[in-house]
């Protein structure tokens, strides 16, 4: 009869403790500050930052996540982000200029690329791939966050995004990495790189013998240009050109965040909520299944088992109570599929907003890109002209 | 009776009369149109001399030149016909073209079609060969050419001599070495000693004593046709011809920079709308799309369709909500829009009527 007291109690305890672990979530409020370079550098030593667009990772949602993560939604992070992302490592003063880059012509010394992990309003993973302008990979990393509600308070959303210490930890891992990695010899070849591989876009019949690639596909610099050299003074005076442009696609970008940030902040903070609930739900239903069938398991055995009167009902009513518990864990599973329906309709408000402006801006870049690279060819036709008229071949 | 006869007599021989000369024009027509197909580049034969020359003179010449052309076509059988009807002196050049350079003018003729200025100086090049030749039509002409033109049948051996020796170097010297750098350099004459013989005499008047030595393309235009070597159109040097790219670059650049600053001005505005409405609650729809390099001609210039700062203004003021509204945290989109439309709304009936769908949808009139 001790024995199955014991051995009932103890199980018990297994289970509590069992669920009790299962439910543990790391949640980070400290905040990250920008780490600014120690040094006075140089201007001709920043290196240019190129953003691309992230990859929304619609390849990459995990089965669970499949159901509450809106693909229209991730497509509108992944030009949201990387904006925040550049303005990020444009406050830090720690480079040169920062650019969301609408497509891959225009050569920066550094780029960085991203792709959109996971999303929630609650959590938030983003993995990082840095290369520079010789084709050389910096790092590639994953970097996540949790938040809490505390980052959606109003005074705080006012002065950062509630996801801004990822941000941060990315622009002080790529500080890190140009201080440990590069020296200034060597960002003086990765802006010498960039630069030749601008002016091989425009007149790559000047230009093509200046840079080489070895085995692994890396530019190196084989020779570089005088400076009064007329054709590198054209190609100069187009990159400026092509600067421009990019700034007005950043004017663009800057538009876009502004008027996705409202709805996206209160989806988020909705979001949030609704996915802590979903998760505490379906935690809470888990733990009483587990619990429900131990119980129900214990008492099976208590009555079974039971010599006295007294276990035999003690087990029947543990059996009866672990039933309670199963039956209660449906209910909170059938509460947290409801709670999984509110955030499917959250994101699809929010998509029913952002989606058309993400076309807009779509539409807007690719036209303005078209605009601008129909100039570009002309030029090129230009500078062949020139080429063609200094070698004395018209 | 005899009358009748001699009236018959005479209505047929005006009849005969008519249909001779329909067919006489006829004829002439139909003359022309050969001459326009035969402008085809031709065979670099160098003994169908008349054949090329009606080839060469419809490349290097437009189409004002067309009579002229046919008299040139026609005279491959008898150069006296050409000869004797003096061609204008646009045409001059087709008929100087005549000549039975084939080595060098098939080399250049592509050359020619695409820059007419070059053409003329290829056909005075072959005239100074042609000169050389043409002794046996050596009249001198007003224009200076129609007689070369006859000359053009018979080669001499040394108009061969000289074409043969241009012909490997004249392409390519032509296009490299522009007027400036021809002129007097006397190489080809003196080589070619032949070239100097003959009735130059006679074509230095219209060279305006040159010395003739212009290489294919870079014969002052108007020379040919007597009007006196004008420089306007003359082939420019590899220094002008980059600066002419230059200038098209810059007025490139300049189109450029008027089309992306008035872009960049356009998107500034938009986003700073938006970052206000975005304050005011409002998240508002996307710009317009940005203008093309043709569509920004007005350049510098801000559609009128962009949100002024007095609807920005008040699109930003704001009401605040009557006392049995809550907070609104739980509110879904629909909710929020309204919510949002209400406390921006002026109008207080209309603003009234906001609430009330407000209260409506989220079912506070219920409770």
């Amino acid at each position: 009869m001790k024995i199955y007291w014991k051995n009932y109690v103890g199980l018990v305890w297994v289970v509590l403790f069992t669920t009790a672990c299962a439910t543990h979530t790391v949640k980070s409020t400290s905040y990250t500050p920008i780490n600014k370079d120690s040094q006075n550098v140089p201007e001709d030593l920043l290196l240019d930052i190129g953003v691309a667009i992230f990859d929304p990772g619609i390849d990459e949602i995990k089965s669970s996540e499949e159901e509450t993560t809106n693909h229209d939604i991730r497509v509108a992070e992944s030009r949201y982000a990387p904006f925040l992302l550049s303005e990020t490592l444009q406050r830090s003063a720690n480079w040169g200029i920062v650019r969301v880059m609408p497509n891959e012509s225009s050569p920066m010394d550094v780029y960085v690329g991203g792709t959109i992990l996971q999303s929630n309003g609650e959590a938030m993973a983003i993995r990082i791939t840095v290369t520079d302008s010789s084709g050389r990979e910096w790092y590639t990393r994953v970097y996540d966050e949790v938040i809490s509600q505390f980052s959606y308070d109003p005074s705080e959303r006012q002065k950062n995004d509630p996801f801004q210490k990822i941000y941060n930890t990315i622009a002080n891992d790529l500080l890190a990495y140009r201080q440990r990695n590069l020296s200034d010899s060597e960002i003086t070849n990765l802006r010498a790189i960039s630069g030749l591989l601008f002016a091989q876009r425009f007149s790559p019949e000047v230009f093509d013998s200046y840079l080489s690639q070895d085995r692994r596909g890396n530019y190196q610099v084989e020779r570089l240009p005088s400076a009064d050299d007329p054709a590198l003074q054209r190609v100069l005076d187009i990159r400026e050109r092509d600067f421009m442009f990019v700034d007005t696609v950043q004017d663009y970008y800057a538009t876009y965040v502004r008027q996705m940030r409202l709805p996206y902040d209160s989806w988020r903070e909705l979001s949030y909520s609704e996915t802590v609930i979903l998760r505490e739900l379906k935690a809470s239903a888990q733990r009483r299944f587990i619990a429900g069938t131990a119980v129900v398991l214990g008492g099976l055995a208590a009555a079974a088992g039971g010599s006295t009167y007294v276990a035999q009902t003690g087990g029947i009513a543990s059996v009866g109570a672990g039933a309670y518990l199963i039956k209660s864990g449906f209910d909170k599973r059938a509460e947290a599929a409801i709670h999984m329906e509110a955030l499917e309709e959250l994101g699809t408000s929010l998509e029913n907003e952002v989606a058309p402006q993400v076309i807009n801006l779509e539409d807007r870049t690719i036209t303005l890109s078209g605009s601008v690279e129909e100039q570009y060819g002309q030029w090129r036709e230009i500078l062949a002209d020139l080429y063609a008229a200094d070698v004395g071949e018209l | 009776m005899k009358t009748d006869n001699l009236f018959k007599w005479l209505s047929r021989a005006v009849l005969l009369g008519c249909v001779g000369v329909v067919l006489t024009a006829c004829s002439s027509s139909s003359s022309s149109s050969s001459s326009s197909s035969t402008a085809i580049p031709p065979p670099s034969s160098s003994s169908s001399s008349s054949s090329q020359s009606s080839q060469s003179s419809s490349q290097s010449q437009s189409s004002s030149s067309s009579s002229s052309s046919q008299s040139s076509s026609s005279s491959s059988s008898s150069q006296s016909s050409s000869a004797g009807s003096p061609s204008p002196s646009s045409s001059q050049s087709q008929s100087r073209s005549d000549s039975s350079n084939q080595s060098a003018s098939s080399g250049q003729n592509s050359d020619s079609s695409s820059s007419p200025s070059q053409n003329q100086g290829q056909s005075g090049a072959q005239q100074s060969v042609e000169n050389g030749n043409n002794s046996a039509s050596g009249q001198p002409s007003p224009n200076g050419d129609a007689a070369r033109t006859a000359g053009g049948g018979s080669t001499d051996t040394a108009a061969d001599d000289s074409n043969s020796a241009n012909a490997g170097d004249l392409p390519g010297s032509a296009s490299r070495f522009p007027s400036g750098q021809d002129d007097g350099s006397g190489s080809r004459d003196t080589s070619t000693g032949d070239l100097t013989s003959g009735d130059r005499v006679s074509q230095n008047g219209s060279l305006g004593g040159g010395g003739g030595d212009y290489s294919l393309d870079t014969l002052p235009n108007g020379v040919l046709s007597g009007s006196g070597g004008t420089k306007s159109a003359r082939v420019l040097t590899a220094a002008e011809r980059a600066d002419l790219l230059d200038e098209q670059l810059r007025r490139g650049y300049e189109k450029f920079d008027g089309f992306i600053l008035g872009e960049r001005e356009r998107a500034q505005a938009e986003s700073n709308a938006a970052g206000s409405s975005a304050a005011g609650g409002a998240s508002g729809g996307g710009g317009g799309q940005p203008m093309t390099l043709e569509e920004s001609a007005p350049q510098f210039e801000i559609p009128g369709d962009l949100p002024t700062s007095t609807s920005t203004a008040q699109a930003s003021e704001s009401f605040p909500p009557p006392e049995d509204i809550p907070t609104g945290r739980d509110d879904d989109v629909v909710a929020r829009q309204l919510r949002e439309a209400a406390m921006v709304e002026p109008d207080p009936e209309l603003r009234e009527a906001l609430w009330e769908e407000y209260r409506n949808y989220t079912g506070l009139s219920e409770q």
